[in-house]
């Protein structure tokens, strides 16, 4: 899409009745689970509102389980200027109650914005829509994160695993695999909780590949 | 450590990682190498256990070995490995 310079705010229209809600980063959109179609964009200029409707190219029209694996060129990475405001509506019109989840915009942090057209300080309707406990900035305490603001897990359900595949390497001899408890030394964490600090293991201390042996600590699981 | 403590420790280490490299291939079967680790160590705990029955007992039930009295009954229960 073009990019355009001053957008304020910026809608998404769900061909579902449910309220779509997405999630809006500086770097783009990050859908939710519902059908998109359409876009709104509202742009401020010189004090001016102007709504601008784009259309999604058909091949995005469907059902997203999430946007990772979304094209980047859907993404409005340039679109979203220094003065968005981010907010969502349920049927692309503004002024709708607030959505089901936070939305962020690179000047609001994260929650629901005082855009100038879609006002989201209704607590109630945050309390509603189960957003979370609200704050004064109407954030979840656990969507206000320091650090970068693009989660790069972002859209992953909550608290789902994963096992990578194991690979056939770093076998231990007989001995050391029974003493240590494992056969492989990607698998061997040793548990050294009062030795094992981030002062002693660096920034790397979370990395199997980078423990140090020489200073006592397995690192793995602190 | 005497010899039987030596020999105990060293089937309980190859049964360790054999057991380890049986749950590798539970989700890699095709993988050659974990094969062949497995057959090689399969082996020397074959080797391994009779050496330690020849000398001190079955460690296993079915380690008895055609004596007409029933041997497992007098082998050291786990507990007093340690205490030998």
């Amino acid at each position: 899409m073009d990019a355009i310079p001053q957008v304020s705010m910026l809608f998404f229209v769900s061909a579902m009745d449910s309220a779509p809600c997405h999630h809006i980063f500086p770097d783009g959109i990050h859908c939710g689970e519902k059908r998109i179609r359409s876009v709104l964009l509202y742009s401020s200029n010189n004090g001016s509102i102007r709504e601008n409707r784009r259309q999604l190219p058909m091949e995005y029209r469907k059902e997203y389980g999430s946007c990772t694996d979304m094209p980047e060129d859907m993404m409005l990475r340039g679109a979203l200027s220094d003065t968005l405001r981010c907010s969502c509506s349920q049927n692309g019109r503004p002024g709708q109650s607030c959505p089901t989840v936070e939305n962020r915009g690179r000047d609001s942090g994260c929650g629901c914005s005082n855009g100038s057209v879609n006002r989201c300080s209704n607590r109630s309707s945050r309390q509603e829509n189960g957003s979370g406990g609200p704050s004064d900035d109407g954030c979840m305490a656990g969507s206000c994160v320091a650090g970068p603001r693009v989660d790069p897990l972002s859209g992953f359900p909550l608290a789902m695993a994963y096992v990578p595949n194991q690979p056939w390497e770093g076998i231990q001899e007989p001995e050391d695999a029974l003493s240590g408890g494992t056969l492989f030394t990607g698998l061997l964490f040793p548990w050294h909780p009062s030795r094992c600090g981030a002062s002693q293991c660096g920034s790397s201390y979370r990395d199997p590949s980078h423990r140090d042996a020489s200073k006592g600590c397995g690192c793995g699981r602190n | 450590m005497n010899e039987q403590k030596k020999l105990y420790r060293m089937i309980q280490q190859v049964s360790f990682v054999l057991y380890e490299t049986g749950l590798y291939l539970d989700t890699h079967p095709n993988c050659r190498q974990a094969l062949a680790y497995f057959q090689r160590y399969n082996t020397r705990l074959r080797e391994l256990t009779e050496r330690y029955e020849s000398r001190y007992g079955p460690l296993t039930m079915y380690g008895q070995n055609g004596c007409d009295r029933w041997q497992w009954v007098g082998s050291p229960w786990p507990w007093e490995y340690d205490a030998q």
